[in-house]
């Protein structure tokens, strides 16, 4: 592998997406070629710049798009059993009680 | 990964709406990510990102499986900002400059810039590649087929911002 292929590769092995072999390959090259090696380091900068500028995704946004395609079924089917739940737990608490009230 | 996302878009297919919430989870972020990267606000952001999960519902019959499943929300979503900014263009909401995050090259800075500042201040075109590249982990076919370009053009492109950037930076770049 020559330097000029090396160079055009080089953005792609930051990204990971090379295959094992042509990675190998290249490491290869860079570990005897200081040229290369400082090509890299200027492109690892411009990575890093890119990827310090994502920005975080806000919470909440898949609620709306579930909504919008399967209407508001999905969440009440979920709340319904939540709150069945919780209905089943509270009755049962309750007959405890007075099962242990009707023993006295 | 890719193997296993592509199945969840053949379930979404059949319907398989926990398939769906999957697949949103593994990839909302970095099309989010993407979009605001083209220098949208959060808000057109969030809605593009919507019609994108949505279109993916209802085209997931239509998927072919030869694109991974990043690659083909990141082109549907950019079909989708398309829209956008020719909707905008028509109801002159924005002019398309500002909504593509158009750089003006006359703005030059004589003095030595950071490498944070440097690609800041490149175009457009070469911010959505670097993005690709480096933020979403695409190598040039993945992202050619993004952009619907030839892998020989995302090369020359690479070429040219790193001759640009290296120009900027003042420092000598490879071959």
């Amino acid at each position: 592998m020559n330097c000029e292929t090396v160079s055009e590769l080089l953005p792609e092995l930051l990204s990971g997406s090379l295959g094992r072999e042509q990675e190998l390959e290249l490491l290869s090259h860079l570990a005897s070629c200081p040229d290369c090696r400082s090509e890299l380091a200027f492109w690892a900068q411009v990575a890093e710049a890119e990827q310090d500028d994502a920005e975080p995704m806000p919470n909440g946004l898949f609620r709306g798009i579930r909504d919008e395609l399967f209407g508001a079924k999905a969440t009440t089917v979920l709340e319904t059993l939540r709150l069945t739940g919780r209905a089943l737990g509270l009755a049962g608490s309750a007959c405890r009680l007075a099962f242990s009230m009707a023993g006295k | 990964m890719a193997e296993r996302e592509s199945t969840l878009i053949s379930r979404m297919a059949g319907g398989d709406e926990k398939a769906f919430e999957e697949l949103y989870n593994a990839n909302a972020r970095k099309v989010f990510a993407y979009l605001r990267s083209r220098n949208i606000d959060e808000e057109t952001t969030s809605d593009i990102l919507q019609n994108t999960f949505l279109a993916a519902w209802r085209g997931a019959g239509r998927y072919q499986g030869g694109a991974k499943p990043l690659t083909w929300l990141i082109a549907i979503a950019r079909h989708k900002l398309v829209d956008e900014v020719r909707m905008r263009e028509r109801t002159r909401a924005a002019p398309l400059e500002s909504v593509l995050g158009g750089h003006d090259p006359t703005a030059e800075n004589e003095e030595r810039l950071s490498v944070r500042q440097a690609v800041q201040a490149l175009g457009a075109e070469h911010r959505e590649l670097l993005h690709l590249v480096f933020v979403l982990g695409m190598n040039y076919a993945e992202a050619a087929e993004v952009l619907e370009i030839p892998e020989g053009t995302v090369k020359s492109r690479m070429f040219a911002l790193k001759r640009q950037l290296a120009g900027r930076l003042a420092v000598e770049v490879g071959t």
